[in-house]
């Protein structure tokens, strides 16, 4: 039970030539959308990798460690241009879940370099929040199946303050229309904006500065004179 | 002052003394180098200086010159001035514009709230301020400023906007600061031509036609929210904002004041503010006061607000909150 207990066939897929049969016959489709261009060409390894760099443009930080709704990017692109994605539970199925497995150290065929840190010093495990009967769905404590789309149910246990400010309006912000009588207003879910992994904010490297006449022009003895 | 030069005398055992000393030219003919130096300069500057006032003497228009007050427009002089307008940005800018007249809704005042906790200072929001009111592109101007603060003072003398390190640093917090759109502002009384007043909605307006550029009203905001446009903006054709409003974001003249108005021009239409849709921290959160179920009105109740500078009694409608 040691062993990475995921998709040889999958891994195999991605490096070989029967990829797109494959990957047809586990249930492929398009739908990781606009982010996966970022990511196209690039082993799973870089994508977590490119996850975790010191992030200085948020847009383009690719959130999803490893996949996004029940389904991972196969690393392939299909005839149309876009990322071939599978359900999670296409591999899944073929091998018995491990309850103890509480970080991606060790795996040895897949989510390889996938950056866990999530529930401090006791890391929650995999099956936390994963569902270890149907790995196309999440689960409650309790053992109630969640829709990836319903995330939010998941985190809203543990962080119940977030969830009850986001419920207002008052965490995550909006994109869109205050005065709802005029139009549609979009409001993320949580793992828009925070890895369900890696859960905490990165750190951000500000991109835009006013150049103030006051500023760096030798006048000021604070002003960007400790730091960088 | 005192509490400044108290932190600059800590600072400055770290950091070297400012260099304010002339550089000097040999013993013997200094005064006449200075006098003579003095004299050139003082020439040079009032030829610099007198330059833009001739080039805007040239370019003002006899429609412009007699344009009345923003308050007493009939219908059709403001259709008439913002045709005008418009056409002096395609002739300009060469960008294709549309300046509207967004007026306060009823039964609407803005308010807006920061959650500081959230806040990360990656400057997200003054660059969305900058590209959405069509601000100087060689200035990279803006009307918000986020101050680096030590934790533990609302003393902006103390906060640094210059900070270009990995965000968030653990011992700071960070203050966005842009007009506050004050209940009571000091701005506006100081006016001696009523250029800048208060709408129905709380927004502190500024008629940038009317404006006359004595810049009394920046020095009486205790909030540093104004800007002086020292030149006309340069903006690149394509990257005009074309949604403008007349008392918002169209572009500015030289010579006159202005300051974030709430992004009325998308606001008063049932829009979010630039800034709050580019925050990537979710830590802004604007709506309508009068409105019981507004998310402002859930944050005015339910977390510990502030305002800056409480007792001054400008009464600001922006709010900063910790989790």
């Amino acid at each position: 039970m040691n062993r990475a207990p995921f998709g040889r066939s999958v891994v195999s897929a991605m490096c070989g030539i029967g990829t797109l049969s494959i990957a047809m016959l586990c249930g492929c489709d398009t739908n990781v959308g606009q982010r996966a261009s970022a990511t196209r060409g690039m082993s799973l390894l870089e994508i977590a990798q490119k996850n975790h760099e010191l992030s200085t443009n948020y847009d383009e930080r690719w959130v999803a460690p490893i996949g996004r709704g029940g389904r991972v990017a196969a690393g392939i692109v299909g005839a149309d241009g876009a990322e071939i994605t599978v359900s999670c539970g296409s591999c899944h199925g073929n091998f018995s879940p491990d309850a103890s497995r509480r970080s991606a150290d060790g795996l040895k065929e897949f989510h390889q370099g996938l950056h866990y840190q999530h529930g401090g010093g006791q890391p929650l495990s995999c099956l936390t929040c994963h569902h270890a009967e149907n790995y196309n769905r999440l689960r409650l404590a309790d053992g109630t199946p969640v829709e990836f789309s319903e995330s939010h149910m998941v985190c809203a246990q543990c962080h119940s303050k977030q969830y009850r400010d986001y419920e207002h309006g008052a965490h995550g912000g909006a994109i869109g229309y205050w005065d709802r009588s005029r139009g549609d207003l979009t409001r993320k879910t949580c793992v828009d904006c925070h890895d369900p992994h890696a859960p905490a904010f990165p750190l951000m490297r500000p991109t835009f500065k006013p150049l103030d006449r006051f500023l760096n022009d030798g006048h000021s003895t604070r002003a960007g004179a400790e730091h960088d | 002052m005192t509490e400044r030069e108290g932190n600059g005398s800590s600072n400055t055992t770290s950091s070297p003394p400012p260099d304010n000393a002339l550089p000097i030219i040999g013993q013997m003919s200094r005064r006449t180098v200075v006098k003579g130096l003095g004299a050139a300069l003082g020439m040079g500057a009032f030829a610099v200086a007198a330059a833009p006032l001739l080039e805007k003497r040239n370019e003002m228009s006899a429609a412009e010159f007699m344009q009345r007050h923003y308050k007493v427009l009939t219908d059709d002089d403001k259709s008439e001035i913002f045709r005008r307008l418009e056409e002096e940005a395609k002739q300009r800018y060469g960008a294709e514009v549309t300046i509207g007249d967004q007026r306060p809704q009823p039964g609407v005042r803005f308010g807006y709230a920061i959650n500081l906790s959230l806040c990360n200072g990656n400057g997200k929001c003054m660059e969305a301020c900058h590209r959405e009111n069509n601000h100087d592109r060689t200035t990279g101007q803006s009307y918000i400023r986020v101050f680096e603060m030590p934790k533990g003072t609302q003393d902006l003398a103390q906060g640094n906007t210059g900070y270009t390190h990995p965000v968030p640093q653990l011992d700071k917090y960070y203050l966005p600061v842009q007009c506050f759109q004050c209940d009571d502002p000091p701005c506006v009384d100081v006016c001696p031509v009523e250029a800048t007043w208060q709408e129905e909605d709380g927004i502190v307006v500024i008629d940038y036609n009317w404006c006359i550029g004595c810049r009394y009203c920046q020095a009486a905001c205790p909030y540093h929210a104004r800007r002086f446009n020292w030149k006309a903006p340069q903006i690149p054709a394509n990257e005009v904002n074309g949604d403008q409003g007349y008392l918002s974001n169209r572009i500015r003249p030289q010579g006159v004041v202005e300051k974030c108005h709430f992004c009325l021009h998308r606001t008063r239409q049932g829009r979010l503010p630039a800034c709050l849709e580019a925050c990537p921290t979710g830590a802004r959160i604007f709506g309508n006061l009068l409105d019981p179920q507004s998310t402002i009105r859930w944050v005015l109740a339910n977390k510990r607000c502030f305002v800056l500078k409480e007792e001054l009694g400008t009464r600001p409608m922006m709010f900063y909150f910790f989790d």
